[in-house]
C-alpha cells in the first residue's frame, strides 16, 4: 500500500476538514491522484478504523437508489442496466487531529 | 471478429457509460485506470506472443498470462493478481485476482450478481493457434460454478461447441448454479487483447463491455 496517499488524506483531514461528508473527488483534486488510488488508501484507512467510506447509488437520471432496490429506480419506476448505475464515495472521518487553531 | 464493428461498439459502450457515469464524487473506469506508458510494455509482450518467438514451452504459456496479469494490473482497484498455475480447491487455475472489495464489482456492473472470486484460463499453448473446444469449456464451467467465480478465458479463438456451451452456462447459471448467481464466464481472446492494445482502448472499460456482453451472449459475435 502507497503511504504517499495515506499521508495526504490524513493531512486533509487534519487540515481542511470543517464537519460532514467529504468526497473522493476532493481528495483526488487535493492529493493529485486519481480516485483509484485514493479509494485504495480509503480502505487500508477504514481497516484502521480512521474512517468511514459511505457509498450512495444513483439511477442514471441522478435519483438516489438504495442497495436493496438496486438496480431498480423508484423514481422512474424503471430497472435499469447495472452497467449505468453510479457509485458515489464519500467518507466520514472518525478519528479528527485539527490542526487549525 | 469484424475489428471495426467491434471498435465501434466499444467506443459506443464507453460513451453512453460515461455519459451516466462520471459526476463528481463517482468511480468509474474513468479514474481507476492508470496506463501512463500507453501499454509500452504490453505492446512489446504482445508482439512476442503473437509471433511466436518462445525458446520453450512454459515461455510461450506463461507469457499469456504475464500480458493479462499486466493489463488487470493497471486498475487500480485490483488489489493482487496471482499467476498460480497450481492446482487448488477449483482444479488447475492459471490466474487468480483479488480485488480491493466491492467497489471493482461495482465499477463493473455487478452491483447484483458480485462474484465469489475472480479466475482466468489462459491458453496459448498451441503453435497451430488453434481455436478451444468445448472439453476445455466444461471444465471451466465445472469450476466457475463451484466457486462462483467470474471467469475470464483467454484463447486465440473458440469452436462453434465451445462457443455454444458458454452461451448455454452463461443463459442458464440460475439453475446450474442457483447457489452463486454472480458466475459468469467471459471469453475473450487474443485479437480483442490485440485491439485493445493497438487503439490504447481503457482496459477497465473493455473489460466491462466484455461482461456486459458476455451475460446475453452477445459476445460470441465478437469471437
Amino acid at each position: 500500500m502507497s503511504t504517499d496517499s495515506i499521508q495526504c488524506i490524513k493531512q486533509y483531514i487534519e487540515q481542511r476538514y470543517q464537519g460532514g461528508l467529504i468526497g473522493i473527488s476532493d481528495l483526488a483534486e487535493y492529493c493529485e491522484m486519481l480516485e483509484g488510488k485514493i479509494y485504495k488508501a480509503l480502505v487500508e484507512l477504514q481497516k484502521q478504523e480512521d474512517i468511514k467510506i459511505i457509498k450512495r447509488y444513483f439511477c442514471p437520471e441522478g435519483h438516489p437508489i438504495s442497495l436493496d432496490d438496486l438496480p431498480y429506480c423508484s423514481d422512474c419506476d424503471y430497472p435499469y442496466s447495472e452497467d449505468f448505475i453510479t457509485t458515489i464515495i464519500y467518507i466520514k472521518p472518525l478519528v479528527v487531529k485539527n490542526s487549525l487553531p | 471478429m469484424t475489428k471495426d464493428k467491434f471498435l465501434a461498439d466499444i467506443d459506443l459502450f464507453i460513451k453512453k457509460t460515461e455519459a451516466h457515469c462520471c459526476h463528481k464524487n463517482a468511480i468509474s473506469c474513468n479514474n481507476v485506470f492508470e496506463n501512463a506508458d500507453l501499454y509500452a510494455i504490453e505492446k512489446d509482450l504482445l508482439d512476442k506472443i503473437l509471433a511466436g518467438n518462445f525458446s520453450n514451452s512454459k515461455e510461450q504459456g506463461d507469457s499469456l498470462e504475464n500480458l493479462v496479469k499486466l493489463l488487470f494490473g493497471k486498475i487500480q482497484l485490483v488489489h493482487s493478481i496471482e499467476v498460480t498455475n497450481k492446482d487448488i480447491t477449483l482444479g488447475q487455475i492459471d490466474i487468480q485476482l483479488v480485488p480491493i472489495d466491492d467497489a471493482l464489482f461495482e465499477v463493473w456492473g455487478l452491483h447484483t450478481q458480485r462474484p465469489e472470486g475472480i479466475i482466468g484460463e489462459c491458453k496459448n499453448y498451441s503453435k497451430k493457434k488453434e481455436p478451444i473446444g468445448r472439453p476445455e469449456i466444461e471444465k471451466i464451467c465445472w469450476r466457475t460454478c463451484k466457486g462462483g467465480c467470474l471467469s475470464f478465458f483467454i484463447a486465440y479463438g473458440y469452436t462453434e461447441d465451445a462457443i455454444n456451451e458458454i452461451s448455454y452456462f452463461n443463459s442458464n447459471k440460475k439453475s446450474l448454479c442457483y447457489k452463486h448467481q454472480g458466475a459468469l464466464i467471459v471469453p475473450l481472446t487474443l485479437s480483442m487483447l490485440e485491439l485493445v492494445i493497438q487503439n490504447k482502448i481503457n482496459f477497465c472499460y473493455f473489460i466491462k463491455w466484455a461482461i456486459s456482453t458476455s451475460r446475453m451472449m452477445n459476445i460470441a459475435n465478437y469471437l
